[in-house]
C-alpha cells in the first residue's frame, strides 16, 4: 500500500509542474542565455559543427547501365543455356576464320573482331536473291546462332548453383560433345541447377591475337566471368571442364560439399599451395563460412578441371584479375591459368584467406585405367571424374565413352 | 561495426531497464532529492550544461572538446618523403615538414579527425627492381589496421597545404559524393583510356575518390573507404608479375599501376570516382606548367580552393618558398575579424 502511495505522490505530472515553475521564475535569465547562445553561434558559425541529420545527395551524371561484352543481351527464362551441339560439324568446317571478321596485320597475324550477327530478315532476303541456295542459308543461320549465343542472359527465379562448361568443336566430334553436354543437362535437370555452356571459340575476339591452343586455357576464366554476368543472382558457379563427367546425378553439391558445416571438417588447412614443400600454405584457422574459392590439387598443381567459386565481390575481382593480359603474356607460366592462380594465392592473402583446398576425390577424381585405391583416382561411386591429362595420352574420347557408359547404365 | 552498435544499444536498453525498476521501488525519494538539488544548484548546473554543449557540438576556442566517437575520418600524411639514406635533410626541409604537419594537425583537431603521420623514408625494401616506391600501399594497409573504426582515409602528400581549415571534409566532399564526382572519364580523360567498359555496375558504392592532373591520375591527395573492395585493391596493387613487366613503363609507380588496374579491371572502375582536381588537389602554377592557361588545374584565391598540392616542387622548384607562400595566403584568407595583428 505504501508503495502505491509513494507513486501517487510523485506522479510525473507533479514534477513537470515543478519544473514549469522553475522555468517561469527564471524566464528572463533563460531567455538571455538562449539569445546569447544564438548570437554566439551567429557570430562564429565556423565553430559550430552539428551532426548532419540529412545528407541528400543524388548524382547529376547519367551512367550507362551494367552491360556485358555485347551491345545487347538476349533475355531467356531457360535455366539451361547451351549452344546447338548439332552445329559442331559445320562450325568446324567454317572454322574461326569465317566465323569472325578479322584484320591481318603486317606480320600476318590475325586479329579477330567482335562480329555482329546478320539479321534474320537479311538471311531470308539473301536466300531469295541467290536463288534459294539452302546450304548457304543454313551456314548463315549456324553462324548467326554461334555469334548470338554469348548474348543469352538468364532472368527469373534463379538457380543457386550454375554449372559452367566450355566446349570445343575442334577437339571433339559431335557424338562426344553430345555426351558431354547431355551429362550436364541430365545432372542439372535432376538437381534444378543452372547450366551455362559456350563454345570456347566464341572468345577469340576477347584476345588481341587468338591462338586456340595457347589461349583455350585462359578462356575458362573469361567464360566464368561471362557466366557470372548471365546468372547475376546465382550463389555458386562450378566450372566443370569438358574433360570431366558427373558420375552421380543424385548428389546435391551444396549438401555434399559447400555447406560450411560439411566443408569445415574436410577443408585442408595449413596445406602448401605447391605440395609437398611450398612455403605458402592455406591458413591454419580459416573458417569454412568464409570460403569463396573451392579448389583441388593434383601433384604440384591446382586442378582447374573442376572448381567452384561463390558469387561475390571478391570472386568477381579475382576472376577479372586472374584472366589479365599481363598474366597471359608472362613467359614463366607453363600451365597458363593454373600457374596464374598458383601465383595469385601465394602473393595475395586476401584471396588465399577465401580459398578452401579440398581433397581431390570430392569434385575431381582422376581417371585411371585400372582401379587404384588411393585418395586421388576415381573409384566406383565417386561424384566427378576428371579426365585431366587425356590429351597427352590421346584417350579423351575413349574415356568419355567408357565413363558415359557407366553413368548412363547405372541411372 | 554493426554488431558493436547492436551491443551498445543493448547495453543502453539494459541500463534503462534497471533504472526503471529502481524507480518503481523507491523512485519517489530519489526524484525528490534530484529536484531539490536541481533547485539548489541550478546556476552551476546550467553553466555545466552550457559548457558541455559548447564542448560537444562546437569548435569554440578555449574550451576542451570531447568527441564521443572515435574518428570516422583519418588523415594520412606521408612525412620524410625521399629522406633517409640518400641525403641529410636541410633546414628548409625540416621547416616544410613542420609546417605541413602543423597544418594537418590543426585541421584534424578542429574537425575531430584522426591523423597518422607516416614515415616514408627510402628503404631498401622499396628500392629499384625490388619494390620501388610502393610505400603508399603498405602505409595505407597499416593505417587501416591501426584505425579499425575509421571509415574514410584521406591520403595527403607532404607537400600539400590545407588552405581552408574551417571547411570540413564531410561538407566539402563526403556528404555529396554522388553529386560532385564523375565515375566515368567522360569529362576529363588525359590518358585517353576507354570510357565505357563491360561488367561495370555504377549502382555500387564509391570506395575510392581520386583526381586527375594534366598527366593522368594524381595520388597526392585522395580518399579511400574501408571496405572489402579496398582490401582487395590494396592486396593486388602490388603485383610482382605486373611489376616485372611494367616497371619500365610505370614511371610514377603506384600511381601508374592504379591507372593500369583501372584500365584492365571492371571491378576497379566500378567503385572509383573522380573529383575535379581543384576540389581537393589544386596545383601551384609550377606544376603542369605547360598547361598554364587551363583554369582546371591551378589554385585560385578567389574561389577559395580547399587544398594546394605543390606537386613536383622538389624537381627544380623551391618547395620551401611555395609552402611559405601558401601558408601566408591561407592565413590571410582565414583571418578572424577579432584578430587585428
Amino acid at each position: 500500500m505504501q508503495l502505491s502511495y509513494n507513486n501517487n505522490r510523485f506522479k510525473p505530472q507533479k514534477t513537470s509542474n515543478n519544473l514549469y515553475y522553475i522555468f517561469k521564475q527564471n524566464a528572463t535569465k533563460l531567455s538571455i542565455l538562449v539569445t546569447s547562445l544564438v548570437v554566439l553561434i551567429f557570430i562564429f558559425p565556423q565553430f559550430v559543427s552539428f551532426p548532419k541529420l540529412f545528407s541528400i545527395s543524388s548524382s547529376n551524371v547519367e551512367y550507362p547501365p551494367l552491360h556485358g561484352f555485347y551491345k545487347n543481351d538476349i533475355i531467356t527464362k531457360k535455366t539451361l543455356i547451351f549452344p546447338s551441339i548439332e552445329h559442331a560439324p559445320l562450325l568446324r568446317e567454317l572454322s574461326i576464320n569465317s566465323l569472325f571478321d578479322y584484320i591481318v596485320d603486317q606480320k600476318g597475324i590475325k586479329h579477330y573482331k567482335f562480329t555482329e550477327a546478320i539479321r534474320e530478315e537479311e538471311v531470308e532476303l539473301n536466300a531469295q536473291l541467290n536463288g534459294q541456295d539452302e546450304s548457304q542459308t543454313e551456314m548463315l543461320k549456324i553462324k548467326n546462332s554461334f555469334l548470338n549465343h554469348g548474348k543469352l542472359k538468364f532472368e527469373g527465379n534463379t538457380p543457386d548453383i550454375v554449372l559452367v562448361t566450355g566446349i570445343d568443336f575442334q577437339k571433339y566430334e559431335l557424338s562426344h560433345l553430345t555426351k558431354i553436354v547431355q551429362n550436364r543437362v541430365n545432372y542439372a535437370q535432376t538437381k534444378k541447377y543452372g547450366l551455362y555452356v559456350r563454345w570456347l571459340q566464341e572468345f577469340a575476339p576477347f584476345f588481341e591475337t587468338y591462338d586456340h591452343e595457347k589461349h583455350k586455357e585462359w578462356v575458362k576464366i573469361y567464360l566464368l566471368r561471362a557466366a557470372m554476368y548471365a546468372f547475376p543472382k546465382a550463389k555458386y558457379f562450378w566450372y566443370l571442364d569438358q574433360d570431366a563427367l558427373v558420375m552421380r546425378y543424385d548428389i546435391d553439391v551444396y549438401k555434399y560439399l559447400l555447406d560450411p558445416a560439411v566443408l569445415d571438417p574436410i577443408m585442408l588447412r595449413d596445406q602448401p599451395i605447391i605440395p609437398p614443400s611450398g612455403v605458402i600454405r592455406t591458413f591454419k584457422n580459416s573458417k569454412a563460412e568464409k570460403a569463396e574459392l573451392f579448389l583441388t590439387q593434383i601433384g604440384q598443381d591446382l586442378n582447374l578441371n573442376s572448381f567452384i567459386i561463390k558469387n561475390g565481390l571478391h570472386t568477381k575481382s579475382l576472376v577479372e584479375f586472374w584472366g589479365d593480359k599481363l598474366f597471359q603474356n608472362y613467359h614463366n607460366f607453363p600451365n597458363f591459368a593454373e600457374s596464374a592462380i598458383t601465383h595469385i594465392l601465394q602473393w595475395h592473402p586476401a584471396y588465399l584467406a577465401r580459398t578452401a583446398i579440398i581433397p581431390p576425390r570430392t569434385i575431381a577424381s582422376l581417371t585411371s585405367v585400372i582401379e587404384v585405391d588411393d585418395d586421388i583416382h576415381y573409384k566406383n561411386g565417386d561424384f566427378i571424374v576428371s579426365l585431366r591429362g587425356c590429351d597427352e595420352t590421346n584417350s579423351c574420347t575413349k574415356e568419355i565413352d567408357r565413363y558415359w557408359a557407366i553413368v548412363e547404365k547405372k541411372d | 561495426m554493426a554488431f558493436d552498435n547492436n551491443k551498445d544499444i543493448e547495453a543502453d536498453y539494459n541500463m534503462r531497464g534497471s533504472g526503471y525498476s529502481h524507480h518503481a521501488t523507491r523512485g519517489g525519494g530519489v526524484l525528490n532529492l534530484i529536484t531539490h538539488y536541481l533547485n539548489k544548484y541550478k546556476k552551476i548546473i546550467m553553466g555545466l550544461i552550457l559548457i558541455s554543449f559548447i564542448s560537444l557540438f562546437t569548435d569554440f576556442p578555449l574550451i576542451p572538446h570531447f568527441r564521443l566517437t572515435s574518428p570516422n575520418v583519418v588523415i594520412i600524411l606521408a612525412a620524410n618523403e625521399g629522406g633517409g639514406v640518400l641525403k641529410w635533410k636541410g633546414a628548409q626541409e625540416w621547416s616544410i615538414e613542420r609546417s605541413s604537419i602543423a597544418n594537418k594537425e590543426a585541421y584534424a583537431k578542429k574537425h575531430g579527425y584522426g591523423l597518422e603521420v607516416k614515415d616514408a623514408t627510402i628503404k631498401k625494401r622499396y628500392s629499384h627492381e625490388w619494390r620501388e616506391s610502393w610505400e603508399k600501399v603498405d602505409i595505407l594497409k597499416q593505417a587501416f589496421r591501426q584505425n579499425p573504426n575509421a571509415e574514410w582515409f584521406w591520403w595527403l602528400d607532404l607537400h600539400t597545404f590545407i588552405m581552408e581549415p574551417d571547411v570540413s571534409l564531410e561538407d566539402h566532399v563526403l556528404s555529396q559524393l554522388d553529386k560532385i564526382t564523375n565515375r566515368q572519364l567522360t569529362d576529363f580523360n588525359p590518358l585517353k583510356l576507354t570510357v565505357d567498359s563491360e561488367y561495370v555496375d555504377f549502382n555500387s558504392p564509391i570506395d575510392l575518390v581520386i583526381t586527375q592532373d594534366c598527366g593522368g591520375f594524381n595520388l597526392g591527395s585522395f580518399l579511400i573507404r574501408r571496405s572489402e573492395w579496398s582490401e582487395a585493391l590494396l592486396d593486388i596493387w602490388w603485383e610482382p608479375i605486373f611489376y616485372e613487366q611494367m616497371h619500365m613503363v610505370w614511371e610514377h609507380k603506384e600511381q601508374d599501376a592504379l591507372e593500369t588496374l583501372y584500365d584492365h579491371f571492371p571491378w576497379i572502375r566500378e567503385r572509383t570516382a573522380f573529383l575535379p582536381l581543384r576540389k581537393i588537389n589544386s596545383f601551384p602554377p609550377g606544376a603542369c606548367s605547360e598547361q598554364g592557361n587551363d583554369p582546371r588545374y591551378f589554385y585560385s584565391e578567389k574561389d577559395r580552393d580547399f587544398v594546394v598540392n605543390m606537386a613536383g616542387c622538389d624537381w627544380g622548384r623551391d618547395c620551401w618558398n611555395e609552402m611559405e607562400y601558401y601558408k601566408s595566403v591561407s592565413k590571410k584568407l582565414n583571418k578572424p575579424w577579432y584578430k587585428f595583428w
